[in-house]
């Protein structure tokens, strides 16, 4: 197993845990949602398919398609995670409409 | 790009190599993986930033699955670690895919696709070169103090000790890499059809729907639909993982019955809505339903439980163990829990009911719609449940040992098809739940892999990932000879049976199903703890002929005539007892004596209810159940907190 280094090294976002506000903005509500439309997305939009000269056939995964790991924290505090790869059910999550 | 990356992270000092058979190459990229926050050692990660913590337990990850799995090729991971936010009810931990998905390989022309890191190995070089085989992306969010207290914080530990409340790197890395690695289908379960323009993915090519009997290559998109929601009736059909099911699954699938049955109720498991089960098979239990008294049976002072399974609501305000130890206390047998859970679907994780409770008293859980359903018959009339196992049953795959897979009609179809079932007992890596405890094992999901190509090379005369030796040719099953040919060193467990062993069935050696042959070599036998066939109850070394209520040292059920006087016994063969052990009382020759579950002391209920004059509360005996009655306000009740429940969650 190797590390290599990365393509976006040079870019560095700081952040501060303790200058968050203790709840959550609707902006990080907002983006929260955005990427599971994005990424979960079954648009075909999503796939570029090419044959190769030998015939190969390669599916190009562009953006969607993706499983994800949603944690969800109930009225009572307990928390689960379940991994979807449906961005309406994982949006349904996300606004506390289905566990 | 792939030797670009190498050589640009060898320059950098960043390259590390770990011994692995799998080597995977872990491409950071972006500002998660830089993170200069200052932190301290957690569980084992060295890492002294933010970013350094992340970069060695994602590296852990891959270490893992890079010795389970092996390839000629370097798999290249793409990794990043952004601000992906979070919302007041949860958060995105992780994502992963397949960064191409490759089809018409040599030799396979016509196949189904692959995903690349798949493709290289099968076709032993890099076709996708200059491109990474998987991506994962994890939620810096996470840790902002504004997610973390709805998500919980990363715990970026290796030790797999995470705390309560915390996500597991490692366990999230290892689910969603596992997708990126194969264990993903390709279908649109809500459609029925592929994301590919020529046919479906390997894995999709071994979903077997258990009643159209056709893999889901075979059928069409409406046959998928209807496929996709058969709960506990679609399998991964693989060899590999058939046979890994066989020596990690618990057996002893639960069943409730009940006597007489209660009309509009189905209890089997294929529909899943009977659960889970508390040592199911070791000692089936029966007794008399009564409703509990409070519902939850945590609120306050609970009625008179003694020998009674009893029906009641898996409050939110009142933990299972903290319910199940009440009702013991009061003396009872058995618990039916009534769930949130829709028939139709598979449940919530309810591993807090079944494997592993501790308990004294047995437990299952049934549906909502069902709950109600019994809690209104057993007002009216008095039934019998018997809380049992089946004993050959494995918990999470069909009655071949094939493993179930996670359907769902229709709340949690994003979940389907490329999960196992959340009845798998020990937890799965790749439950559509995520578990804790897992101790980062990869379990059957190495096993599914193998099935969709990543197969161990035995007899090739490498070593291997999971191999002990490789000969090659001179592998042999013969004595005397160093390597099995299954790359296995000679000794209990090669799948060899030699010397004094009673058996030897490989990886199928198990101390936890049914009739296998035990980790030792030794046959199942009657008192090793597992309900065998031909056995009625095996409480292992608790086995006794003296004490009440337990299994015998024959593995028969205590009964009246076996000389202890049992639980629901007055006496049992001692001078002046009577034939169904009841000391002076005339004997009531319609109820059974050799079955000691379904005896007294409910025995003369009628000439109860009718002194009482058919009090709804008294049921064979059993009184106090003051709460419903006739008119419903049981299933009143639990559609109350049900609702209530459910108006808190929103």
């Amino acid at each position: 197993m190797r590390i290599v280094a990365g393509l976006g090294l040079g870019v560095l976002l700081a952040h501060c845990a303790s200058s968050e506000p203790s709840k959550v903005s609707p902006a990080r509500t907002e983006q929260a949602l955005e990427n599971v439309r994005r990424d979960l997305s079954r648009a075909p939009a999503g796939l570029r398919e090419r044959r190769l000269r030998d015939g190969t056939q390669v599916v190009q995964v562009e953006s969607g398609f993706r499983h994800a790991t949603i944690v969800t924290r109930a009225a009572d505090g307990t928390r689960k995670a379940r991994c979807v790869n449906e961005a309406s059910e994982a949006e349904a999550m996300l606004r506390g409409e289905r566990e | 790009m792939t030797r670009a990356l190498l050589l640009l992270g060898m320059l950098l000092g960043w390259a590390s190599r770990v011994e692995a058979r799998a080597d995977f190459v872990l491409v950071p990229d972006g500002a998660g993986f830089t993170d200069s926050t200052p932190v301290q050692p957690v569980g084992g990660n060295q890492g002294t930033t933010r970013g350094e913590q992340r970069r060695r337990a994602l590296a852990r990850a891959l270490e893992i699955w890079g010795a389970a799995l092996d390839s000629p090729t370097p798999i290249v991971v793409r990794a990043t670690f952004p601000e992906l936010g979070c919302t007041p009810e949860g958060a995105v931990l992780g994502q992963a895919y397949a960064w191409q998905y490759i089809r018409n390989l040599p030799g396979d022309v016509g196949g189904p696709y692959y995903p690349s890191a798949l493709a290289d190995r099968i076709v032993g070089r890099d076709l996708s070169a200059n491109q990474p085989d998987l991506a994962i992306e994890l939620n810096a969010s996470v840790d902002l103090a504004a997610c973390a207290g709805v998500a919980g914080g990363w715990y970026y530990g290796i030790d797999s000790v995470t705390p309560e409340g915390e996500n597991d790197l490692i366990q999230v890395a290892l689910h969603e890499l596992a997708h990126g690695l194969g264990f993903a289908s390709s279908i649109d379960p809500q459609t029925g059809t592929s994301q590919f323009s020529a046919g479906v993915d390997v894995y999709t090519t071994h979903l077997l729907d258990l009643d159209q009997n056709k893999h889901w290559d075979e059928l069409s998109a409406a046959e998928r639909i209807v496929s996709a929601g058969n709960v506990r009736r679609l399998v991964f059909d693989g060899e590999h993982a058939q046979e890994m099911a066989r020596g990690r699954l618990a057996s002893g699938v639960p069943t409730l019955s009940i006597t007489p049955a209660v009309a509009n109720v189905t209890l089997t498991r294929a529909v899943s809505d009977v659960e889970l089960a508390t040592n199911a098979a070791k000692m089936p239990v029966s007794g008399p339903m009564v409703l509990a008294n409070p519902t939850d049976a945590c609120s306050g002072p609970i009625n008179d439980v003694s020998g009674a399974v009893v029906v009641l609501e898996n409050g939110p305000d009142c933990a299972w163990q903290d319910a199940l130890a009440r009702l013991g206390a009061k003396g009872a047998v058995g618990a039916v829990f009534v769930v949130s859970a829709p028939a139709s679907s598979p449940a919530e994780p309810l591993d807090a009911f079944g494997y592993g409770n501790p308990s004294s008293v047995r437990a299952v859980t049934v549906s909502i719609p069902t709950g109600i359903t019994i809690a209104n018959a057993i007002q009216r009339d008095a039934y019998t449940a018997t809380l049992a196992g089946e004993a050959d049953a494995l918990l999470g795959a069909d009655v071949e040992g094939r493993p179930l897979l996670f359907a769902s009609q229709p709340a949690l179809r994003g979940s389907s098809l490329s999960h196992f079932d959340s009845l798998a007992r020990p937890n799965l890596l790749m439950e559509a739940y995520v578990q804790g405890g897992s101790n980062h094992d990869v379990d059957l999901t190495l096993a599914v892999l193998r099935d969709i190509g990543w197969a161990r090379n035995c007899g090739n005369g490498a070593l291997d990932a999971d191999e002990q030796c490789d000969l090659g040719a001179a592998n042999s099953d013969a004595d005397g000879t160093p390597c099995r040919t299954n790359c296995r060193r000679p000794g209990c467990g090669d799948g060899v049976k030699a010397g004094d062993e009673g058996c030897d069935d490989g990886e199928r050696n198990s101390d936890i199903a049914s009739g296998a042959c035990r980790t030792t070599c030794m046959p199942a036998s009657c008192g090793d703890g597992v309900m065998d066939p031909g056995e009625v109850c095996d409480q292992g070394i608790a086995n006794s002929d003296s004490a009440p209520d337990t299994c015998h040292t024959n593995c028969t059920l205590a009964y009246c005539g076996d000389g202890t006087v049992d639980s629901n016994e007055a006496c049992d063969g001692t001078p002046g007892c009577s034939a169904t052990c009841t000391l002076g009382a005339p004997q009531d020759a319609s109820v059974p004596t050799t079955d000691a579950s379904v005896i007294a002391p409910w025995r003369d209920v009628d000439a109860e209810q009718e002194e009482e004059g058919g009090l709804e509360a008294t049921r064979r005996g059993h009184k106090g159940c003051a709460l419903g009655g006739r008119d419903g306000s049981w299933s009143l009740a639990l559609l109350a907190l049900f609702w209530l429940r459910r108006r808190r969650q929103a």
